[in-house]
């Protein structure tokens, strides 16, 4: 994988050796089949009921939780554990990107080596401190596996919230998407200006 | 929908349904003829398609799946291919029109005889096309209104010339589209409203584009693009003599002793194989599908393949060259909304031959992502890809960055191919798409020429920042022509203007690979004009009795 060296273009038109490779590899077979399993959760989430982990155990959860937090951090506003990410994984990795759970394992195995290997008496990922996790996601930055955690925490903060992400729309309402059914001109601001110059001419032009 | 057995010898079987295939249905069954249409991909309807990014772009819904059709690539014929997704199809009814951008614009004069204006051009096989603009352009205007396009003619002084006005008035101004005009009127140069294949306003008993933004990419739930499964599909099934057959994957096109064509053999959803007669078959396939079909279709009678007594099929393969120059702006233009282009320039479609290549170029201003995309690559190189930084680069950026898009000629280079891979094999065991592709040196000389011109444009824009990715040669391809060509000489043609294979006379092949030249990119509109062009030809050639086809159709 040649990082950020490609074109936006070629990214889309080559996604399956774009960024984020092994997890954009998948066929996403079941994604349809898992729509339902999305929406019964999600609703269950919406109810007020506590989002429950199907996949990861509770210590994996918070290292995942942890990499994704530092990918798309909180700061004034929210990020990706607001927008609960982690739980956009557990259950992708149960339904549509089942055949994922292996390199998610392999990348998640990988984070623990380099963590034995530079702090060698702490207990997890999760409890490190943040500057911690920094050395350890920078030392993994050119890898496949950054690549699986960047794809699934983005995907997980921007998809539409039935795919069990993007909780409150906090990654939609951060880069300001407004995702309602349809639209009206103007659009934009530079279109609304040419607009506006536009009638005002029309309107000297007026005898 | 009428419903044909596959052992009924109907007049025409059409493989592909896309936007050369679904024409030729309509035209054909309107004509009187009974039809069966092969599509290997699914018939989805306006309500499967959805407005969400990961199930739609990042599950590849509506296009081929490489675990199951895998492609391979390699840059020469001395190297041996490897695995990698090489081009995509839409593979669906409808084919690629159900997800396009919709770009309309015409092919001009100069792209049907390019090879007399310019000479030959070193390491191409330029040709000029049996037939001319002229040609054409009573189908271009068929096209038109037949299928819906928006447009304003007679504001761009490069235009062709043409027969009648748009059936309905351009899409409303983006952001990008005022960007691009304004720089553009700066420099002296001249924009024009894009020619979309979206409908601006209701139109016939279809409604027009409310702009909700899930466009390039994604299937339209409204059906105000004008896709050939919202615009001619239907009115083909309508005249109860077109059959559109779902999940039909066309294998092998058989003969008899005499070198007719008998029919097409595909495999069924359940991979169970079938056998369609006809008295005529018509391959609308793509530019990929179709020469791979008649390269699996060799037989003792056609060792090189069907309709390859010239070695050509396959050959001439052209993806058209691009390129893009990326900006950020002060303003939110929030791109995301409505259909994609809305401005066109045309000045550096034809250039000075004195700049030494051979090429040419269409210019628009567009911003094509969606949220995950654009997160995941739309930034400049010295943004972080994870972090605060990233995080508020994504934030401002979303709906503050465009690109300019430049669409330029592919040169017809002899050895860009579509070949049977010798060992990598499909789902269904047959062999796999092998692309062997280089692009033309000159093809890279009018890539870096517009990224130039690009950058003028930005700089008369008040853009912020701008940044260019650098122009390198080409390993994937959306646009898939030439791989067919069409003309006079069997020697040095597959097809002659009729369509027709020059070795095969009940065989006709109608799609990218028909082109002999690249245009400048959006080829989409020319395949259509060429599609309404066959079928009068195919119509003609029936009524005299040379296809087996009843001279006097029923219209029962």
């Amino acid at each position: 994988m040649e990082g950020n060296s490609f074109s936006r273009r070629g990214f889309l038109l080559q996604s399956v050796v774009g960024a984020g490779g092994a997890w954009l590899a998948a066929a996403w077979p079941g994604v349809l089949a898992a729509q339902q399993h999305a929406h019964h959760t999600m609703s269950a989430v919406a109810a007020g009921a506590p989002a429950k982990l199907e996949y990861f155990t509770p210590a994996q959860a918070a290292d995942v939780e942890a990499i994704a937090s530092l990918i798309i951090p909180t700061t004034d506003t929210p990020g990706a554990r607001e927008a609960g990410v982690v739980y956009f994984i557990d259950r992708s990795l149960r339904t549509f990107a089942a055949d994922q759970q292996k390199p998610f394992a392999e990348a998640l195995a990988l984070v623990d080596g380099k963590r034995k290997e530079r702090f060698s008496g702490s207990a997890d990922f999760a409890s490190l401190t943040t500057a911690q996790q920094t050395e350890i996601l920078k030392a993994i930055e050119d890898t496949p596996a950054f690549g699986t955690f960047q794809f699934a925490t983005v995907a997980g903060f921007l998809c539409n919230p039935e795919d069990g992400g993007n909780r409150d729309m906090a990654g939609w309402k951060l880069i300001g998407f407004d995702h309602a059914p349809t639209h009206s001109p103007p659009f934009g601001y530079y279109d609304a200006e040419y607009v506006a110059e536009q009638a005002a001419a029309r309107k000297r032009a007026k005898p | 929908m009428r419903k044909f057995s596959p052992s009924e010898e109907v007049d025409f079987v059409i493989v592909g349904s896309g936007a050369a295939g679904g024409v030729l249905a309509k035209e054909l069954s309107t004509a009187g003829f009974r039809v069966v249409v092969l599509e290997q991909g699914p018939y989805l309807h306006e309500g499967d398609f959805q407005h969400n990014e990961l199930r739609t772009v990042f599950q590849n819904a509506l296009i081929i799946d490489w675990k199951r059709q895998p492609t391979t690539f390699r840059k020469t014929e001395q190297e041996k291919a490897h695995l990698q997704p090489a081009l995509m199809y839409g593979r669906m009814v409808g084919g690629g029109t159900v997800h396009f951008t919709a770009n309309y614009w015409r092919f001009h004069e100069i792209d049907f005889i390019e090879r007399s204006k310019r000479g030959p051009v070193a390491g191409a096989d330029l040709a000029d096309w049996p037939i001319t603009y002229a040609d054409l352009e009573p189908y271009y205007t068929k096209v038109e209104w037949e299928i819906g396009v928006s447009g304003q003619a007679g504001v761009s002084p490069f235009d062709p010339p043409r027969s009648k006005p748009y059936p309905m008035p351009p899409l409303p101004i983006k952001s990008t589209g005022a960007l691009l005009e304004r720089a553009a009127l700066k420099l002296g140069w001249h924009p024009f409203p894009a020619p979309i294949a979206i409908l601006s306003k209701n139109y016939r008993d279809r409604a027009g584009c409310v702009h909700c933004g899930y466009c390039e990419g994604y299937g339209c739930e409204m059906g105000a693009k004008s896709s050939t499964l919202a615009s001619v599909i239907p009115e083909a099934e309508r005249t109860g003599r077109c059959e559109i057959r779902p999940e039909s994957y066309a294998h092998e096109i058989r003969t008899d002793a005499a070198g007719r064509a008998t029919g097409v053999a595909y495999f069924d959803a359940k991979k169970r194989e079938n056998f369609q007669k006809a008295r005529a078959v018509i391959v609308s396939a793509n530019g990929a599908e179709t020469p791979r079909l008649l390269l699996l279709s060799k037989s003792s009678q056609f060792p090189q393949g069907l309709a390859n007594s010239s070695g050509l099929v396959g050959r001439h393969l052209m993806f058209n060259s691009g390129s893009e120059v990326n900006a950020q702006f002060e303003h939110p233009l929030n791109e995301y909304k409505s259909q994609v282009v809305t401005r066109v320039l045309h000045d550096f479609y034809e250039l000075d031959p004195k700049l030494g290549f051979c090429g040419g170029g269409g210019l628009d201003m567009r911003f094509d992502q969606m949220p995950i995309g654009f997160a995941l690559d739309g930034a400049p190189r010295d943004v972080p890809r994870w972090g605060a930084e990233f995080k508020a680069h994504i934030q401002r950026n979303f709906t503050r960055t465009a690109y300019v898009f430049c669409h330029a000629t592919s040169l017809p280079v002899p050895t860009n191919s579509i070949s049977l891979d010798p060992d990598v094999k499909d789902e269904w065991g047959l062999p796999a798409l092998r692309v062997t592709y280089k692009d033309h040196p000159d093809d890279l000389k009018t890539c870096e020429y517009l990224v130039a011109r690009a950058m003028e444009l930005l700089d008369a824009t008040p853009a912020l920042r701008k940044w260019s990715w650098p122009v390198r040669e080409q390993q994937f391809g959306v646009h898939l022509l030439g791989s067919c060509r069409m003309g006079n000489d069997p020697k040095t043609s597959v097809i002659n203007s009729d369509h027709r294979t020059h070795d095969v006379p009940n065989l006709f092949l109608c799609d990218g690979s028909s082109l002999v030249t690249s245009g400048r990119g959006q080829p989409t509109m020319t395949i259509q004009a060429l599609a309404f062009r066959a079928a009068d030809r195919i119509v003609h050639l029936a009524k005299r009795g040379e296809l087996g086809t009843p001279a006097r159709p029923s219209r029962s």
